[in-house]
């Protein structure tokens, strides 16, 4: 054990490693900070030109843009109140008011400080719990997979509030596309149409490339204007007095644990983790009225939650195989170009790999404090970037990250048609953050369907042992309780129209069609905002 | 701002359509495969198929639903988005024969000309600038393969 320690810390602390860490963290913090661009979409165009660096650097660049994109969104979140990521959503409830206050400075500080403890204290419990959990993952049969891969694509399906069936559609159209190309037991050719380019099946590199860049680039082409640069609010003093960080430590700490558990459920990530850190914490805390219109303790809570997610999110990732949410599934990708196929077996076949991914963890939040901390004046002045030049620039880096997967332009046209299905679901309120998950637990489904029905002889009676059984019972119930809710939700929404029925009818054609059910353009936003990555 | 149209229920139609379609396709194109199940393999046919049911059952509720979505783009927006694709599509197809750093110069120029970006140096410099600076990190620095035409034969 003690060898794998040392070998993962062998792997990672050479040069090349730690200046993929530097600039991962550079990079996430501009990512983070630029409106628009989120840590999926960075780590999905970068993906294919890490292909060339070894694993260890490869993953560790990625690492770096994840976790200090997570923790940089929060700056746009706290001068413009607009979340830099989905994951800094819950940011602007208590940073926008600080900054409005003139206390900008002191909130951006707060941000750096809490994410930077939330991503340390993450990968301090990602180092507790992964290997114990793959110990027990290696009992798993492929019954067991299967079933897990179900319940992430219930889990997140259930996230995207009221679009759940079209979260699981989402997460369906994933799994087929998994099917097409050589299928994994017979070797049988499958829905290729013909096409000998996709007998290896449909590249999931560019299909990510298409859905997370190409996409959400596309979507920038409806307007021409970008929105106007905001005006700039004074930001006041940096500094922050050791009484502060004492009085923000417990709910940071106890946040942490929040995000780090919330980001390890397999297709939840740290949008949702922050929003329930922040709720804790004011829930545990003594005079809360400040919180929701700046009280650093709600802003602190926030940002450690959504950095505790990630390590968080890598555990499903790491010993699993299923993805713990859209950037994770994302460097599962990354992994399997690198011929490692993460899961139980990875974990001890390559442990100093693993080890290594462990200890980048630990080492990007502090590498993003000091980084952070030096340059923390001029990021604020990145939020401000006028964007409408980089949409095309996303396009030619996506198309080209394509074309150097293979060196092939099919896999280029694969990404423009991921994109441009992106793109549709995008407008008809199909989250796209299913999809992907789907595409990558796909094999696992597969293969683990059909080996469990196999070793049972043909019978299904696999689904009825208890541990496959309890995880589709959960499956099931996690389903139903989403759709309860939005059953919920509507009943409420219909009382209040019907009390404020009459004259104010709300404007366009379009809503009032589709009134009694959940036609608040508001809602819908919000719900696709969470449900993208 | 105008009021919010969004894809509303013809949207949810046109998705089911689309997914039922899929569905069918599937279907169709394991037929032959459907041959090779053995007594207990669901085979090479069965899983995905078991998903295309799965996904037309699912569609077909979609389609019942009333549904919501995104806010749709104006015409000339749709319009501008469709140009993107197509300028997309022509980028990779003369990619490899005209070179990279042409091709996406050329791309970009285009593209920034339908976001209506017209400060002249700007939208001049910004391309060439880009194509150069990602040809000169990711080929030379990483050595990423990338399509090699006559200007890449003089920068490296």
């Amino acid at each position: 054990m003690s060898g794998d320690w040392t070998e993962g810390l062998r792997l990672i602390l050479g040069w090349q490693p730690v200046l993929m860490m530097l600039i991962g963290v550079l990079g996430g913090i501009a990512v983070g900070a630029v409106p628009g661009l989120s840590s999926t979409m960075a780590i999905a165009i970068l993906l294919p030109f890490t292909f060339v660096l070894d694993p260890v650097p490869g993953i560790a660049l990625l690492l770096g843009i994840y976790t200090s994109s997570v923790y940089a969104g929060s700056i746009p979140a706290i001068l413009l109140r607009i979340p830099g990521t989905p994951a800094s959503a819950a940011t602007m409830l208590d940073g926008y008011p600080m900054a409005q206050r003139g206390q900008g400075g002191q909130a951006l500080s707060i941000s750096l400080v809490a994410s930077s403890i939330g991503g340390l204290l993450g990968g301090i419990m990602l180092i507790f719990f992964a290997p114990a959990l793959a110990r027990i993952a290696l009992q798993f049969g492929p019954a067991e997979f299967f079933m897990l891969a179900l319940f992430a694509i219930s889990l997140i399906a259930s996230m995207s509030e009221g679009a759940m069936v079209k979260g699981l559609l989402a997460g369906l159209i994933g799994l087929v596309v998994a099917t097409v190309g050589t299928d994994p037991i017979g070797g049988q050719p499958r829905l290729t149409f013909g096409v000998d380019d996709l007998l290896g099946g449909l590249g999931f590199i560019p299909v990510l490339i298409g859905i997370f860049g190409v996409a959400e680039a596309l979507a920038r082409f409806e307007g021409r204007r970008g929105a106007g640069a905001a005006a700039a609010v004074p930001t006041g003093s940096f500094r922050l007095s050791g009484a502060t960080l004492r009085r923000l430590t417990p709910g940071m700490s106890y946040s942490s644990v929040i995000g780090f558990g919330v980001g390890a459920l397999p297709g939840t990530g740290g949008d949702i983790g922050a929003f329930i850190g922040h709720n804790e914490v004011k829930r545990l805390s003594r005079n809360t009225a400040g919180f929701g219109s700046g009280d650093p303790r709600g802003l602190a809570a926030a940002e450690a939650a959504n950095n505790a997610s990630v390590p968080g999110s890598m555990a499903p990732t790491l010993v699993l195989g299923i993805p713990g949410n859209a950037p994770a599934a994302v460097l599962i990708g990354a992994l399997t170009v690198h011929g490692l196929q993460p899961g139980p077996q990875l974990f001890s076949a390559s442990s100093g790999l693993i080890y290594s991914i462990f200890f980048a963890l630990l080492i990007i939040p502090v590498i993003m404090l000091l980084v952070g901390a030096l340059g923390i004046r001029s990021w604020s002045q990145v939020a401000r970037v006028p964007t409408q030049l980089l949409w095309p620039c996303i396009l030619a880096l996506s198309a080209v990250g394509a074309y150097a997967v293979r060196s092939d332009v099919v896999d280029v046209l694969v990404m423009i048609g991921a994109g441009a299905l992106g793109y549709l679901m995008i407008k008809t309120g199909f989250p796209t953050a299913p999809l992907v998950i789907g595409l990558i637990v796909g094999p696992l489904a597969e293969a683990g369907f059909r080996r469990a029905t196999i070793i049972s002889s043909g019978s299904y009676s696999w689904m009825l042992e208890p541990l496959p059984l309890a995880l589709l019972v959960l499956s099931v119930l996690t389903l139903g309780l989403s759709l309860l809710r939005t059953a919920r939700k509507q009943l409420a929404a219909r009382r209040e129209r019907a009390v404020a029925s009459g004259p104010g009818a709300p404007a366009g054609t379009a809503s009032a069609d589709a009134a009694p059910v959940d036609a608040n353009p508001g809602a819908t936003a919000a719900s696709d905002d969470e449900a993208r990555p | 701002m105008e009021a919010a149209r969004t894809s509303g229920r013809p949207g949810n139609l046109f998705a089911a359509a689309v997914l039922i379609l899929v569905g069918l396709t599937v279907f169709a194109q394991t037929a032959g495969l459907a041959e090779l199940e053995t007594g207990s393999d669901p085979g090479p046919a069965g899983y995905p198929r078991l998903l295309a049911a799965l996904l037309i059952v699912l569609a077909v509720c979609v389609g019942l639903q009333r549904g919501v979505g995104d806010t749709l783009p104006s015409a000339a927006g749709a319009l501008r988005v469709a140009a993107a694709v197509a300028l997309l599509v022509v980028y990779a197809l003369v990619m490899e024969s005209v070179g990279y750093v042409a091709s996406t110069t050329g791309f970009l120029l285009a593209t920034m000309l339908l976001l209506g970006i017209r400060r002249s140096w700007w939208s001049l410099l910004v391309p060439v600038v880009f194509s150069i600076a990602v040809f000169l990190v990711f080929y030379r620095l990483f050595g990423v393969p990338l399509p090699r035409g006559p200007i890449e034969g003089l920068l490296s």
